[in-house]
């Protein structure tokens, strides 16, 4: 069971007493929905502090309020046992209050100091880099964080751009940081430097909260872990007296099955071949020599850190971007010269990435978005005009079929919650009975119930007889649908693996590049 | 599915009650310019009204007004629709008018056959214009808003020349053409009155336009593009052929209106300024009409009324016609201002807070600027 | 009006090289604006309008004030007006900036139109005061182009020093750091403790007041007089010289060169009864010039467009066909070179990253 320890100072590092930053009935509501409902947490100097919660649980919201991004509709927060208001960033950063973000807040166009120099000043004075790059140099030997003052930050890999965010904060003077989701885009080895490096600065006395949904990065880093769930704190644990089970609990509110069972059937012909594909783009070699066949009835897995080539290696595969050299046949046919549209006739879906960005048209209605691949068949058009009936007893079908929760198919696709907008995109792409279901971060932002239906859908899809390819970042979701998969580093598959030998030790070490471990 | 009617129902009045709204600030702020010259806005408002609608002539010159302002916003909407924003319509226009002028002073034909084929000229011309500018955005990356502002400069230069040099009436120190054949022309609708037959084009452009974009594959693409380039890509639609398309319609509506001003203007003979302020104020007609085609007719009834009761407030009281420029410029500004609140407003009420952080929702980025997809 | 002599080959010659300079002036002082506003993520569509408002207000106000400087000030203020108005609807609404920058120029033909013919409508043609000239001492005194380069009203010179002021701001100084900072990622700024409201707000400002400036250039420093519509497209030539100049203050230093020059020269050759040979040798070079300058970047399909406007110009030299083109055409003619500027020249990818994307912070 877990043992509750509300507010508890057991295991402050320093029992001084005084928690660093306090928050004391934090609510926020928005229209319809109580982001944060009376929420009280405190962490302690030296402490590193876990907010565990589903996406949507409030987590972001309240730390937005800490960082001064949103206000508060009531509650109270204290620094060193003084009550603030924050109300703007700047105030925050005044407060000692440092903010990792989600997205990379660094402006890729610039070098490393001019990132880190830019600060609010009361001075417009001049920007004095080489005093910024002298003190930076000086942060990094300390920290032990590489960093290259001079170099330009969209040049960076994703690990290091990382390690600059957290420079960044020290060279502000952070006391209190927050991370949100830190690891999205690190390898596993990158994520070992991490946490010893925010162990070192909790020792340092400084304050961390760690945000994420991601159980397995608690244990061994985190000393307590808040759980939020709908807005709500639902309790605060000390992490040595609590399990994975325990907090996945806390966190969903029942019992979760942390692995989908992977049903087992005799993969059939050939459905997509590819051999020797390479991309290269402005002199880069962005995809190389990349070979691999995913055959019907089997889901093929690419493992690996995001930023690897997926996206590229994917725009190839439907079709938006040209061959460098290499070749494709999807079932069976030379398909090099893709494009969309024979994508998509020759029987191929694809889940994109960004459901918002590529996936739908936001204000687009649902019943358009649902026959945006089919509008020139028979069924939904005939001599250039639409066949709206026609297209809306399919769409209907569909909203039912799929369970999307909406007032019906003439809404905007925008006013449907994150996971129904997904389910109208696996509707649209699996109801058309696919040879080659191409899923890229199907399961993205998405709560566990989204998730658990859209690997129920993938697995109907094999099942089915399609071919599946799956495109992911996260290593749990490869093994626990993949029959086969591949890990892909620097624009390479570095091995092709069978899911009864995969060994995530070994699987880590691949994706950051490790050719032979 | 009765709540859902309901709730679009609601949405339509409080649109409507919007733009009302929008229009009454807008008067009210040009009746503190009148006050300020010390007209009482009494009756300058009485002018105005009795220039904008009292009497045939008068009623004839609104109707006759509203026609290009009408067709020009249509295809302010088509391209917008396809996510194109091209304010090129002063150029396109003038091409319009040039085509026509062409093929009503060197050919003759008899009236049902002349008439037509004049028309027709001014929408190619028209769509001709539009696509130098649909095909350097399409092939060289060029941003449509700044080639289009320049095409409108040069196009105002070739009129210049086109009615002083090749096609000047020699009878004439004005800049103008020689008088365009009566079979060339749209016949008088209302005698003693600017209105003519053109007016038809009034409802069926707006029918047309509006069953185009609502009914068909082609203007469901459109829509496509213009809701998200990217997703149209991964449907096999290409953003980039189809907004060329759209730009040409876009142009070609324009040509239309400029074809209509020549053909139907006050002398049967193409100035120098025939174009008149139309191309930009059909643009505001379309931001009034919140770019939905039915909008588009009231929006373009108010403006064309703007246009010729100022004329004739100048004529009676004295205060210049400039006046209605301020009035365009200020309801954009203010339609802008109103639709953006309302917007915000109601992503508030509807879906609290957004899924991802910092990123505005699209619709009200600017167009990408110089990227070809 | 201008009284040294000329030296040169037919058409080029020094009076061309002075006049070049006099007519990049407000294209680059309206581009340097630009330049920042753009830099910091907004786009001034309504350049054209802030233009024509600063040529009225200096043109009001000198004419009140009996002083051009004061009018100066009033140039100023006539772009601001706008300016802020762009401000409230472009930062404070967040509405679509280009829409904006349209009505914005559009309430600007208006209201200057409005109130020209209100209040000069029963006055002659007024001449205001004008701005005198300076020269530069010593370097006035150097042979041939001396008198053409240094003998200029103070707007003229503040232009040209206004390149590496604006490159200092930009690229050396905190305030710098922030304008480029919002204009590529404007949650980075927010994220760092400073607003990003007050970071545009300060680049639209900049845009809106040199825009007024550059306005008052053309009523009341080079010619003294108002007259409708009299920006006539430089607003827009301006927006090109940013985009031309790749958002880099040198760059916006020669495309405003570029413009400028072709503008003196349609002047000068529309007077010539025909075209000249020296005009399609200049035509060459220049586009030999560009050839160069695209080999650089490897631009394979503008290079061949390039090398044919480079035969083109040869083949005429050598013909030297007896054209004539009338006044209005060769007032096309810079507009006409703008597009093809635009089109010769692949500049998208360094466009601010956020460039006309309002900002709105998250809700998450």
């Amino acid at each position: 069971m877990v043992t509750e320890i509300r507010g508890g100072s057991e295991s402050h590092n320093e029992a001084s007493g005084v928690p660093a930053l306090r928050l004391e009935d934090i609510t926020k509501a928005f229209p319809g929905v109580r982001a944060n409902d009376h929420i009280t947490l405190e962490v302690g100097a030296g402490e590193i502090l876990g907010l565990l919660g589903e996406n949507g649980a409030g987590k972001s919201t309240l730390m937005n309020i800490v960082y001064g991004l949103q206000e508060p509709d009531s509650g109270s927060i204290f620094v060193r046992g003084e009550e603030v208001s924050i109300k703007t960033p700047h105030q925050a950063v005044a407060h000692g209050i440092g903010m990792v973000h989600q997205h990379f807040m660094l402006v890729p166009d610039m070098t490393v100091a001019e990132n880190v120099a830019l600060a609010p000043s009361l001075t417009p004075g001049l920007s004095r880099l080489s005093e910024v790059e002298r003190e930076l140099r000086e942060l990094s030997k300390r920290f032990g964080l590489q960093v290259d003052p001079h170099a330009t930050v969209g040049e960076l890999p994703l690990g290091a751009r990382q390690r600059v965010e957290i420079i960044k904060l020290l060279y502000r003077g952070a006391e209190i940081l927050i991370l949100d989701e830190p690891t999205a885009a690190l390898t596993p080895e990158e994520w070992r430097e991490l946490s010893l490096f925010l162990r070192s600065m909790a020792d340092e006395g400084r304050s961390i909260i760690f945000i994420t949904h991601k159980l397995d990065e608690l244990f061994g880093l985190v000393d307590r872990c808040t759980v939020l769930r709908d807005g709500a704190v639902v309790g605060t644990v000390d992490i040595e007296n609590t399990s994975k089970a325990a907090l996945a609990k806390m966190m969903v509110g029942r019992e979760v099955a942390l692995r989908t069972e992977r049903p087992i059937v005799e993969p059939g012909a050939p459905m997509l071949e590819v051999r020797d594909l390479t991309i290269e783009d402005g002199g880069r070699t962005l995809v190389s020599n990349v070979s691999f066949t995913v055959r019907a009835g089997e889901i093929f897995g690419v493992a690996g850190v995001g930023g690897n080539g997926q996206n590229e290696l994917v725009d190839a595969l439907v079709g938006l971007r040209p061959l460098t050299s290499g070749s494709l046949r999807i079932g069976g046919q030379d398909r090099s010269d893709l494009d969309p549209k024979k994508f998509t006739q020759a029987g191929g879906a694809v889940i994109p990435e960004d459901r918002h960005d590529e996936g739908l048209a936001l204000d687009l209605t649902l019943l358009e978005n649902l026959i945006l691949k089919e509008v020139d068949s028979p069924a939904y058009s005939r001599r250039g005009l639409l066949n709206l009936r026609g297209a809306g007893d399919h769409a209907k079908t569909l909203l039912r079929e799929y369970d999307i929760r909406a007032p019906g198919p003439s809404v905007a696709a925008r006013t449907l919650s994150g996971g129904n907008q997904q389910k109208v995109i696996l509707a649209r792409e699996l109801s058309r009975n696919p040879k080659l279901v191409i899923a890229f971060q199907p399961t993205r932002g998405l709560d566990i119930g989204a998730m658990e239906f859209v690997y129920r859908k993938l697995n109907e899809a094999k099942l089915a007889g399609a071919a599946v390819l799956l495109i992911s970042f996260e290593l749990d979701e490869i093994l626990s649908l993949s029959d086969r998969f591949a890990v892909m580093a620097g624009g390479r598959f570095l091995a092709t693996l069978s899911a009864e030998e995969a060994d995530p030790e070994r699987v880590g070490l691949l994706m950051g590049g490790e050719e032979q471990p | 599915m009765s709540d859902l009617t309901k709730s679009k129902i609601r949405q339509g009045v409080l649109d409507v009650a919007l733009m009302l709204l929008v229009v009454v600030i807008a008067l009210a702020i040009a009746l503190v310019f009148i006050a300020i010259y010390g007209v009482s806005p009494g009756r300058a408002i009485s002018a105005f009204l009795q220039g904008a609608f009292s009497g045939n002539f008068n009623l004839g010159s609104t109707l006759s007004k509203m026609v290009p302002l009408t067709l020009v916003a249509l295809g302010w909407i088509v391209a917008f629709r396809g996510g194109r924003i091209q304010v090129g319509f002063p150029g396109q226009i003038i091409t319009g008018g040039i085509f026509s002028s062409i093929v009503a002073l060197k050919i003759s034909l008899p009236i049902w056959l002349h008439l037509p084929l004049a028309v027709l000229a001014g929408m190619l011309g028209g769509g001709l214009c539009a696509w130098v500018a649909a095909w350097l955005w399409a092939k060289r990356g060029v941003n449509e808003i700044l080639s289009t502002l320049l095409i409108n400069l040069v196009m105002a230069q070739i009129l210049d020349w086109w009615v002083q040099s090749p096609f000047h009436d020699p009878s004439t120190p004005l800049p103008q053409t020689r008088a365009l054949p009566t079979s060339s022309l749209y016949p008088v609708l209302l005698t003693n009155t600017d209105l003519h037959w053109d007016i038809i084009l009034l409802p069926v452009a707006v029918i047309v336009i509006a069953f185009v974009l609502a009914r068909t594959v082609w203007g469901f693409k459109v829509r496509v593009c213009g809701a998200n380039a990217l997703v149209a890509r991964h449907s096999g639609i290409s953003p980039t052929r189809i907004g060329t398309q759209a730009m040409f319609w876009s142009g070609a509506l324009a040509g239309l209106a400029g074809a209509s001003l020549v053909l139907a203007g006050t002398t049967p003979a193409m100035g120098e300024v025939f174009e008149g302020g139309v191309g930009f104020n059909g643009i505001a007609v379309a931001l009034l009409a919140r770019n939905s085609p039915w909008g588009v007719i009231p929006a373009a009834l108010l403006f064309a009324a703007l246009a010729q009761g100022g004329q004739v407030m100048q004529a009676t009281v004295n205060i210049s016609s400039e006046l209605v420029g301020i009035i365009q410029g200020l309801m954009i500004m203010l339609v802008l201002a109103a639709t953006t609140m309302l917007y915000l407003t109601q992503r508030r009420r509807r879906k609290g807070p957004g899924e991802r952080e910092l990123v505005p929702p699209p619709e009200l980025r600017g167009a990408e600027l110089g990227a070809t997809p | 009006m201008i009284s040294f002599a000329a030296i040169g080959v037919g058409p080029f010659d020094t009076n061309l090289l002075s006049q070049a300079l006099i007519l990049a002036t407000p294209i680059l002082l309206a581009g340097i604006g630009e330049l920042i506003s753009e830099r910091a993520g907004v786009i001034n569509v309504g350049l054209e309008g802030m233009m024509l408002s600063g040529a009225f207000f200096a043109y009001l106000v000198d004419w009140k004030a009996h002083s051009a400087a004061i009018g100066l000030l009033g140039g100023i203020g006539g772009g601001l007006i706008f300016a802020v108005i762009m401000g409230l609807l472009a930062i404070e609404a967040g509405a679509d900036q280009i829409v904006a920058g349209v009505a914005i120029t559009l309430a600007a033909i208006g209201l200057t139109g409005f109130l020209f013919e209100q209040i000069f409508q029963n006055l002659q043609q007024i001449t205001v005061h004008t701005v005198h000239s300076w020269s530069i001492p010593v370097l006035t005194k150097i042979p041939s182009f001396g008198p053409a380069l240094f003998n200029h009203d103070p707007l003229v010179f503040l232009a040209f020093i206004l390149v590496p002021i604006a490159w200092f701001l930009l690229f050396k100084t905190r305030w710098g750091l922030a304008i480029r900072a919002a204009g590529e990622l404007p949650s980075a700024v927010d994220s760092a403790g400073i607003s990003v409201r007050r970071v545009r707000w300060m680049g639209v400002l900049c845009a809106g007041g040199l825009a007024g400036l550059a306005g008052a250039d053309l009523s009341i420093v080079q010619v003294g007089i108002f007259h409708e519509g009299m920006s006539a497209g430089l607003g827009y030539l301006a927006l090109v010289a940013v985009i031309f100049g790749r958002w880099k203050p040198v760059g916006v230093l020669a495309a405003a060169l570029v413009l400028g020059g072709t503008n003196a020269l349609q002047l000068r050759v529309g007077e010539q009864p025909y075209i000249q040979s020296a005009f399609w040798g200049a035509i060459a070079l220049i586009a030999l010039i560009w050839l160069g300058f695209q080999a650089r970047h490897r631009n394979a399909p503008s290079m061949t467009l390039t090398a044919l406007l480079v035969v083109a110009g040869v083949v005429l030299l050598i013909v030297q066909p007896h054209i004539s083109l009338t006044q209005p055409l060769w007032v096309g003619f810079p507009y006409a070179v703008a597009l093809l500027v635009l089109a010769g020249s692949r500049t998208a990818a360094r466009m601010p990253s956020a460039l006309s994307v309002p900002y709105r912070r998250g809700q998450s």
